[in-house]
């Protein structure tokens, strides 16, 4: 086996745990992609950096956070929303960003994720998509497409996946964008966007898992997948929700774009609402 | 002295406000150690409700009411779940227009739902009923209960509250006298 | 915040008021039988207090937001019951790891599974003992008495934030829905822990500083970028999943336990100064043996009691001691034989258990019985 490659600096080292590369993701995986994005959007946010914090759950994606030199939570498996509701209601200063994977944050935590999406609580969710639970061997999850192989569907995903913004726009969330991990700056400012937006933010990620997902299905690497999602990906601003299933079909197109933003009353807001009453009670 | 108490009736008869009541005078106003429990059948409204007090001037440990000095009773039901609880000696209070009791013990019939009829409110014959306990039993200080009776109440239904109270004492009176 | 004074309230609402006043600011639970009502006070109250109440979607979730909230610097508490606990442990686990204070209240009621909602038990004790996976150590409290729901209340959040451990109040369906007289000291007069936390711009800062057994812990937000994580770590808080590692945090976290177990443990001794035999209990069932003891010893009958107000750590020297003395140890507890089990392991004289499959607690002439049988 080859030594990993290193680099001696990086302009995105100033955010990193420097001290923890190289990180343990594969060559292709598009995880680093969403670090850097992640990074520089926070950059560009003119919030100060000790108000950052980042928070995952567990998987490759889980891992995220211990590679950011902010205040960091790794949590349990699906849990890092709910983690991340208490951390921003404790101390709503902070910017709060949840970043974790389709198996953490819409399989086992899927729960978390739309209540905290009704609720319309100002957390920013970086749901990094890559179709897969790569770390634990490439098992199908709740967003594997249909049909495809998996090591626990090896004749093909006879389960039906989520469509996750129309998922989103349906449980409440007022920020939804999607973008694959092809689409750099685009996926950056809609991190930014998210910093900005008052309510709950769902930033898909969608991300090549070669090892768990690509080799087994249409992409034999890494280049495949980031081809499909050069050639494939189609620019949409108001697209019908209900249409944005993926399939990873070579043959289908994958819609991206900044799909919805809504002004809805937030929940620190829609709590001062109810409670300007300080009332007497009884003891 | 130790008194042990129980208040059983349906849900929404106000059993435990009636409990609740004498056992916040007690406690609070009278100085004594209480310990207040509560049950319900597993219906939202209309199941049994039952409200324990233990009243002591010393420090109570086991906290169940099993077998009741004193049983009042606002329903039938209340009397069936409960007529073979009380103790030897013990007194019963009851609605008289609700529940017909078959006993030895010694029992006071008092009518509080005509008589919260007629001050104008059902909903008070729990307090007519407390009013009357507290004639008939002395455990708790009229003062006391006035007092923690004018605190759980909601607002404006004081004066109604206070003169449900009242026809409960004088209803004891008469009742009780007669009995003795 | 309650003043001094005495007050008629119920265990669960003295447990929510206790909480505030020992400086709790967060709240997240999920509604259950029989410990909602301490959802229902926190739901206004903390409002009233300045702090942050959340209905969470489940148990799990609560447990989650509990830990995120004391990373951000908040006393946080939850409250549930037997199921609820069994949802939480995944996460009580991971307060454990992180070292994250939280208090978290189970009000136990009749199991397994749903049980008897409305009904009282003493079955957690295990539970809340060993049931996360892995190795590790919980404080849990034990009140007896809606006193004590008040008491040991301040008690359970002092102890989360002075050894950063997650911390239960094991109360139980009775003492939860009972009201009772509590008094209230003068707020002054009540001693109130606060967690240690580092310096703001402290460099040389170690979340994990192998060298203390509780090091002081970084809130969010402060600029000590600490990485907090389930996973087995090395001292700044980075994965270190190997033996060496595991063993290095494993043991500071089980001492940081077991070298100040002489200032968590709490036990009553009643009546026990010339005991033949010794009744252990806890909570609610420990105020029927004290009926039963005094009924006893009014026949002449050499019995007492050592009553548990903490329940874990177990206190393994008193529970020797104790069986050096005495001729025979009675466990009553309100499940089938918990607590009976690590008696058994310290004690050097027979132990007996007297159980009950729940619901209700043993009537004290049950107890009385009991006494005169092992005496005989």
């Amino acid at each position: 086996m080859k030594p990993p490659i290193t680099v001696e600096r990086h302009p995105r080292d100033k955010l990193l745990r420097v001290d923890r590369l190289p990180h343990i993701w594969c060559p292709g995986c598009g995880l680093g992609k969403v670090i850097s994005a992640y990074s520089k959007a926070i950059d560009n946010s003119g919030i100060e950096r000790n108000k950052h914090v980042v928070v995952s759950g567990i998987g490759c994606s889980g891992r995220a956070s211990g590679y950011l030199d902010l205040d960091s939570y790794h949590t349990t498996h699906g849990r890092p929303i709910a983690f991340a509701t208490g951390l921003k209601l404790a101390n709503p200063e902070l910017q709060v960003t949840v970043i974790s994977g389709d198996g953490d944050l819409s399989t086992i935590g899927g729960n978390h994720l739309i209540h905290a999406a009704r609720r319309n609580i100002n957390l920013n969710v970086i749901l990094v998509n890559n179709f897969i639970y790569g770390m634990t061997g490439g098992q199908a999850s709740a967003t594997t497409p249909y049909g495809a192989k998996t090591s626990t569907t090896t004749k093909g995903n006879y389960d039906h996946p989520f469509n996750l913004p129309f998922l989103m726009r349906a449980a409440g969330a007022t920020h939804i964008a999607r973008w694959t991990v092809l689409h750099h700056v685009q996926l950056q400012e809609s991190i930014e966007k998210a910093f900005q937006h008052d309510g709950f933010s769902f930033v898909e990620a969608l991300s090549p898992c070669p090892k768990g997902f690509g080799k087994k299905n249409s992409f034999r690497n890494a280049i495949d997948t980031m081809h499909y999602f050069e050639q494939r990906s189609e620019l949409e601003e108001n697209p019908e929700l209900t249409q944005l299933e993926i399939d990873m079909d070579p043959k289908s197109d994958v819609i991206v774009g900044e799909f919805f933003a809504e002004e809805k009353m937030p929940y620190f807001d829609s709590k001062d609402r109810f409670f300007h009453y300080i009332g007497g009670h009884q003891a | 002295m130790r008194y042990k108490v129980r208040v059983a009736g349906q849900g929404g008869q106000g059993a435990i406000t009636l409990a609740y009541t004498i056992g916040r005078a007690s406690a609070l106003y009278n100085n004594k150690h209480v310990v207040f429990t509560e049950a319900y059948g597993p219906e939202i409204t209309g199941g049994f409700a039952r409200g324990d007090l233990i009243i002591d001037d010393i420090e109570i440990e086991y906290p169940m009411v099993d077998q009741p000095d004193i049983l009042v009773v606002l329903s039938e039901e209340g009397w069936e779940m409960n007529s073979d609880k009380l103790a030897e000696g013990g007194t019963l209070i009851y609605e008289n227009f609700l529940v017909n009791p078959e006993t030895d013990a010694t029992k006071f019939g008092i009518p509080a739902v005509q008589e919260a009829e007629n001050i104008g409110k059902k909903v008070v014959a729990n307090v007519i009923l407390m009013g009357a306990f507290q004639e008939l039993t002395d455990i708790v200080s009229k003062e006391s209960l006035e007092k923690a009776l004018l605190e759980i109440v909601p607002k404006g239904t004081e004066e109604l509250n206070l003169k449900a109270l009242r026809r409960g004492y004088e209803l004891g009176k008469e009742i009780g006298g007669k009995k003795k | 915040m309650l003043e001094e004074g005495t007050y008629f309230m119920k265990g669960n609402h003295v447990i929510a008021e206790a909480a505030i006043i020992a400086g709790c600011r967060f709240f997240g639970a999920y509604p259950i039988t029989p410990a909602s009502p301490i959802a229902e006070r926190m739901s206004y109250r903390l409002f009233e207090e300045g702090g942050e109440f959340i209905q969470m979607e489940d148990e799990i979730a609560s447990m989650a937001a509990i830990i995120g909230a004391s990373c951000a610097g908040a006393k946080s508490m939850t409250a549930t019951s037997g199921p609820g606990v069994s949802l939480m442990l995944e996460n009580i686990g991971l307060a454990y790891m992180m070292e994250a204070p939280v208090v978290i209240v189970d009000v136990m009621r009749g199991g397994p599974s749903t049980g008897m909602p409305t009904l009282t038990s003493q079955g957690d004790i295990n539970q809340v003992r060993w049931g996360s996976h892995g190795d590790y150590d919980v404080i849990a409290y034990c009140p007896s008495t809606v006193q004590e729901c008040f008491d040991l209340t301040i008690k359970a959040f002092n102890a989360a934030e002075k050894y950063r451990v997650p911390v239960f109040i094991m109360a139980d369906q009775i003492l939860g829905l009972m009201t009772s007289n509590v008094k209230v000291p003068r707020l002054r007069d009540i001693k109130i822990v606060d967690r240690e936390t580092p310096m703001d711009g402290d460099d040389t800062y170690q979340p994990y500083d192998s060298s203390t057994l509780v090091p002081p812990m970084a809130i969010a937000g402060h600029g000590h970028h600490v990485l907090m994580t389930g996973l087995t770590h090395d001292e700044r808080g980075y994965p270190a999943t190997n033996p060496e590692g595991q063993e290095k945090l494993m043991s500071r976290l089980k001492r940081k336990i077991y070298e100040n177990i002489d200032d968590i443990v709490e036990l009553e001794e009643f009546m026990l100064e010339d005991a033949e035999l010794a009744i252990v209990a806890y909570g609610s069932e420990a105020r029927s043996v004290r009926e039963a003891i005094k009924q006893a010893r009014e026949k002449g009958l050499k019995v007492g009691m050592l009553r548990f107000k903490t329940i874990w750590p177990f206190p393994e020297r008193q529970v020797n001691e104790l069986s050096r003395r005495v001729k025979k140890i009675m466990v009553a507890e309100v499940n089938l034989g918990q607590l009976v089990h690590p008696v058994r392991e310290y004690a050097v004289c027979e132990v007996v258990a007297l159980t009950h499959s729940g619901g209700a607690l043993h009537p004290p002439a049950e107890v009385l019985r009991r006494i005169e049988e092992e005496m005989k």
